[in-house]
């Protein structure tokens, strides 16, 4: 690990102005003057250990007061200040009761330890874990190099849909649950510019730019996420599926949020991570399970439909299997 | 040598115990009775360093921390397979952070060590193959300025893959050597074993009958192919040292599974008499068998440190462990095995194949050869040469991997005879340890209600399984210990020996104080310091049985020589005093006794010191083995492919029990180990490059809480009569049963075969699909 | 498994062994039966199983005649 100097932010116009480089940013043109940001610091830690970055300054934003918290409201929704734990966001009794999905992916993610410091933020602006990506060794698209060594390769943990640049898929399952529920992220920017960027639209794709898997540029920061508030007739449900039950990243996960009318479903939201680079809607199964009730054989049949398109490796073929009987698992659940 | 008969107990308590005559050296101590007749000895006692452990106080290899002390690192190839034209270090000696470099020649003894001229690099065979090593003021300046070392390699074509290996054309490891040389007395000498492309072997074992006729005369033959992964060791202490070079001798802490084979190659190395390098290894973090001689490190710390004159700290990082410091061998093992319709086997045979890297060693042991009664046996084991770094002993080497095939095929073959996989081995397998194992664990488990396979209604489907282990009992004979008697009431007991974190200390803690008649805490255990008398290394499961019959003896030595100095003190005679509960009595009069504290008031000399070793196996070299019997439940989920475990039921025999909390836990360490191999662990190699790519516990995946299920533990007492402790070591034992077990009872609960670890969902959604 | 048997044979003093039964010393120490395809085989001079010949090392390979051959009386 690289010696960096470490400062303390006080405020987001302070860090703003003292960074220069996204964690992508230092990826790709060399890290060597950077100063970037870090919040929870588990995600920048591991860059800097395996020597894929050697920032010059660290900017602790954990350290500025009024990011973290979390309110809620039956009518304007909830709000979650960037900094705010992923053991916050697990121990709050609104979000259990009102968006159950979001608790569970939390609840699922790393470990009780890691909860206790990584930060939402911090959470939904990680690169993906492509074992490759992450392996100073391994020179990708996506850091700059000429090829993607996991599409002939060890790719067992890949992408099974829109995998034909780089498959690597985005890291955070509670990503999964917030793009279920339509949430949007908070951005600001120097002088306190905010803009508020749908969650569908705030990671990118590899074939729409290979460098960064977020929307966010140097300069900006993540202040809150927030998500609407939810019907009364909606429900939810998470799965996650990892290699093991505890401290694991999904080869497969899906959050479902669903809202009925008696028995039948007006409306829904199948999001699906580690699929895709970017967690993805799976349009064909919303549209088949809608005005349908939801039972063992419709809940079957959406599986089906959200593995339509699916193209999976040479390796990773049995994702396709995990993810129709988690969607069908997670509708059948949430009722 | 005089000799003296003791009656020892003998056989297995409630089964068939019985007493045994054994003729035995002279000056051996009088038989233990069974434990139940036992203070100290056979119980459950605490760590003797648990305290230091929980809170810090125990200082480790790697918390060591000298005067003057430089840290050491090591540049690396990035290649796994290539020549290296030039090496040029004059930056990084100019760097003045750095006190000294040092390039590893092909000989990196002292000898070798002086021509560091390009004739004398190695050929780099393997990622991670060590080149220089630069000492620093801190580990991140030796971090950067290894970038500062320019070296100019010849890219050469390299295999890591086994089956590509195996394939004619495939760049070649290693040339092929000269079958036959001329010897010093001209006839020719046959050198070893033969090497084709990469492919050396096959080494035939003992074989035994003819198996072409057993297969001829069987009812049922059934041939399959197993498959097995590499799988690291993880111990979460790395290898590492730190190094004192002076010009009259070297100390080194070490990591270590064996603190005199350490010092004898540091002392070979460096030109040294063993007395003259001292090897410390107080606290040890784990090595599972990874963790023996100096170590390439080892050599470049105590380079570095000649060099620069200053203690040189050496460990290894993460990634350095995973990439350098052993694996267990993957395996294909191909097993026949013919029964005859009453179920006795009638011929057994296997060929297999593996790579340890660079090294020898994938075999897959002797266990087919030795669990089993059968006439007929042969087998043909192939070592394949990669290029990657050398494999290591894990944890019952070869007998993991035989065992996975072995017990899965005889699960087969008693299912096609329509005989319960208990009951078989009660057709096939003599041992009378496994029977009573069979019996407890069956009851304690509720193998009763086991199901017709694949029978459980729904997707998710449970399954129990069992499978069973051997393994021989094996000893070190030059183990000896020291005891000490100190006149302010120490009593302390001293040998080379190290304490992997197996509880080492404790027993030895146990041992003496019960031939005194003290109680454990009252002993302070000194050991892991090459200034004691010689321990055994600590593989084969070899610790307890060696040490603590050493340990017992010197503390019996020691007793007798206080005797004859107490003894006219209460009017007797030596031979008539005995110890217990703190006191020396006299025999048949227990009226007269002194305290143990006051006798050793009374002593001629300050100290009274005995050293004593481990004799000879009474009655000669055992033949059985060590026996365990484990049953697994598990539930699979069929729609995903998700395994768990959700109980293991460990009978295990380990001859006297010594620690019996501690035997409980490196059975659980074992099992967990087993579990972990049947289920998750896993080196992945980018066929493309050549490196392992999950290096670190993020992608490498080891098993957390929630993977660990219920265990149950059965700890047989069975007397062997074999020593004076008649203990015996149960690390290896406890890891051999577990992961097939575990897939035995996978294929109880889904109806169809996995032939292959780890039992990943993929594999559990393939083999459902093609049933 | 004993079929290879090394006991008679001078192997070279710088071979150490750790076979699934322990560790073999060699050197001075005098060798046991052991077989190579379920040991780790090490030299000690390049601490690994590439001799400084650069071929591998096993007990019917350490001995005279190789290259690098060391008696174990000259250790």
């Amino acid at each position: 690990m690289n010696k960096f100097k470490w400062f303390n932010a006080q405020n987001i116009e302070e860090a703003l102005e003292r960074t220069n480089a996204t964690v992508s940013d230092a990826i790709n043109r060399g890290s060597a003057d950077s100063a970037i940001i870090k919040s929870g610091g588990i995600e920048l830690l591991d860059f800097i250990k395996e020597g894929i970055i050697e920032p010059a300054e660290i900017i602790n934003i954990k350290s500025i007061p009024g990011l973290e918290g979390i309110a809620f409201d039956r009518t304007a929704g909830l709000r979650i200040g960037a900094n705010t734990t992923l053991a916050d966001i697990e121990n709050n009794g609104d979000i259990k009761l009102q968006y159950l999905a979001l608790h569970q992916a939390v609840s699922k993610a790393a470990t009780p330890q890691l909860r206790n410091v990584s930060t939402l933020g911090g959470n939904i602006a990680q690169r993906t874990r492509c074992w490759y990506f992450r392996s100073i060794d391994h020179p990708c698209f996506r850091k700059g190099g000429t090829t993607c060594f996991a599409q002939n390769g060890e790719n067992q943990m890949h992408a099974i849909m829109n995998n034909g640049t780089c498959c690597s898929v985005h890291a955070s399952s509670v990503a999964t649950a917030l793009l279920a529920y339509g949430a949007t992220v908070e951005i600001t920017s120097r002088g306190g510019q905010k803009k508020d960027v749908s969650i569908d639209d705030f990671f990118v794709n590899p074939f729409t730019d290979i460098r960064r898997e977020s929307v966010l540029r140097r300069g900006e920061i993540i202040t809150a996420v927030n998500i609407p508030a939810q019907g009364k007739n909606v429900k939810s449900w998470y799965i996650k599926q990892g290699e093991r039950a505890s401290f694991d990243w999904a080869l497969a996960d899906v959050a479902v949020v669903v809202e009925l009318s008696g028995k039948r479903v007006r409306k829904a939201a199948i999001a699906m991570g580690a699929a895709s680079p970017v967690p993805v809607r799976s349009k064909a199964a919303e549209e088949f399970i809608t005005g349908k009730d939801i039972n063992a054989t419709t809940a079957a049949e959406a599986g089906q439909k959200a593995m339509e398109n699916a193209t999976p490796l040479a390796k990773n073929g049995y994702k396709v299997d995990l993810f129709k009987t988690i969607v069908k698992r997670a509708l059948l659940e949430s009722v | 040598m005089d000799k003296k008969t003791l009656i020892m107990p003998f056989g297995i308590p409630g089964h068939n115990l019985t007493q045994i005559e054994r003729e035995v050296p002279a000056d051996e101590p009088p038989a233990w009775p069974v434990n139940a007749e036992l203070k100290e000895v056979g119980k459950s006692v605490k760590r003797v360093d648990a305290r230091a452990k929980v809170t810090g106080q125990a200082k480790y290899t790697s918390d060591i921390q000298l005067p003057g002390m430089l840290y050491g690192k090591m540049l690396r190839s990035p290649y796994p397979h290539a020549r290296i034209r030039n090496i040029d270090t004059r930056q990084v000696e100019r760097h003045p952070g750095v006190l000294a470099v040092h390039i590893l020649g092909k000989d990196i003894s002292m000898a070798g060590s002086k021509d560091e001229s390009a004739d004398n690099y190695p050929e780099v065979k393997y990622i991670g193959q060590p080149i220089v090593g630069v000492a620093a003021l801190n580990d991140n300046t030796a971090i950067e300025a290894l970038k500062l070392v320019k070296i100019d390699y010849e890219v050469l074509p390299f295999v890591v893959d086994l089956e590509k290996a195996r394939m004619e054309g495939a760049p070649l490891v290693f040339e092929a050597p000269v079958e036959k040389e001329a010897s010093d007395g001209g006839e020719e000498i046959e050198k070893g074993l033969s090497l084709s492309g990469n492919v050396r072997g096959p080494s035939r074992g003992q074989p035994r009958g003819d198996t072409q006729k057993g297969f001829a005369e069987s009812d049922i033959v059934i041939e399959r192919t197993y498959v097995t992964q590499v799988h690291m060791h993880n111990p979460l202490e790395t290898h590492g040292v730190v190094v004192d070079w002076k010009p009259d001798g070297m100390l080194i802490y070490a990591s270590t599974q064996s603190t005199k084979g350490v010092r004898d190659e540091f002392a070979q190395l460096f030109g040294f008499r063993k007395s003259q390098v001292r090897v410390i290894t107080e606290y040890m973090g784990g090595g599972f068998g990874a963790k023996y001689g100096a170590g390439n490190f080892g050599v470049m710390a105590g380079h570095l440190s000649r060099k620069s004159g200053r203690p040189v700290r050496l460990m290894l990082d993460r990634k350095e462990e995973q990439l350098t410091a052993g694996f267990r061998p993957n395996s294909v093992h191909q097993l026949k095995i013919g029964a005859k319709k009453d179920g006795k086997l009638s011929a057994i045979q296997q060929r297999s194949y593996g790579t340890a890297g660079v090294g020898l060693g994938a075999g897959v042991g002797s266990i087919a050869q030795n669990m089993y009664e059968c006439p007929n046996f042969a087998t043909e084991q192939y070592d394949i040469f990669t290029h990657f770094s050398p494999g290591a002993a894990w944890r019952a080497p070869g007998a993991v991997q035989g065992a996975f095939g072995l017990e899965s095929l005889i699960d087969e073959i008693a299912e096609s005879l329509n005989i319960d996989p208990l009951k078989y081995r009660d057709i096939i397998d003599k041992s009378e340890v496994r029977k009573v194992e069979r019996q407890k664990g069956a009851e304690l488990f509720g193998w009763s209600k086991r199901k017709k396979a694949g029978s459980d209604p729904g997707p998710v489907k449970k399954g129990m399984g069992l499978a069973q282990s051997s393994w021989p009992r094996f000893t070190h004979l030059d183990s000896t210990a020291e005891v000490r008697l100190f006149r302010d009431g120490a009593v302390e007991v001293r040998s080379g020996v190290q304490d992997l974190g197996t509880g080492t200390k404790t027993i030895l803690a146990q041992v003496v104080a019960e031939e005194l008649g003290l109680k454990t805490e009252d002993i302070t255990v000194r050991i892991g310091d090459t200034l004691f008398p010689d321990g055994p290394p600590s593989g084969g499961s070899v610790t307890a049985g060696s040490i603590t019959p050493a340990a017992r003896n010197a503390a019996y030595q020691a007793k007798l020589k206080l005797f004859r100095q107490i003894a006219s003190k209460l009017d007797t005679t030596p031979d008539k005093l005995m110890t217990a509960d703190g006191k020396i009595y006299v025999t048949g009069e227990p009226s007269k006794n002194i305290s143990f504290a006051d006798a050793l008031k009374q002593m001629r000399t300050e100290q009274l010191t005995a050293e004593a070793s481990r004799s000879d196996d009474y009655g000669g070299m055992s033949r059985d083995d060590l026996g365990s019997v484990q049953f697994a439940e598990v539930t699979v989920d069929t729609e995903t492919g998700f395994v768990k475990v959700d109980r293991i039921v460990a009978a295990h025999s380990c001859g006297r029990p010594l620690n019996i909390a501690q035997i409980e836990s490196q059975i659980n360490g074992g099992i967990i180990h087993g579990i972990s191999y049947a289920l998750y662990e896993s080196r992945v190699i980018d066929d493309q490059t050549g490196q392992m790519i999950n290096v670190n516990f993020d992608q490498y995946k080891i098993p957390y809480a929630f993977e660990i299920p219920d265990i149950r533990t059965i700890i047989l007492e069975e007397y062997p009569a074999k020593s004076s402790t008649d203990a015996y070591g149960i690390g290896e034992p406890a890891n051999i049963a577990t992961a097939v077990a575990v897939t035995n009872a996978i294929y109880n609960a889904i109806g169809v075969r996995i032939f292959e670890l780890p039992v990943t969902p993929a594999k559990i959604l393939d083999a459902l699909k093609r049933a | 498994m004993k079929e290879e048997n090394h006991a008679d044979q001078n192997v070279c003093a710088y071979l150490r062994a750790k076979n699934p039964f322990g560790t073999l010393e060699g050197g001075g120490n005098p060798w046991l039966h052991l077989d190579t395809a379920n040991t780790i085989c090490w030299c000690v001079k390049s601490q690994g199983p590439i001799g400084p010949d650069a071929r591998y090392v096993e007990p019917a390979r350490c001995v005279s005649g190789r290259s690098c051959y060391t008696s174990p009386e000259f250790s």
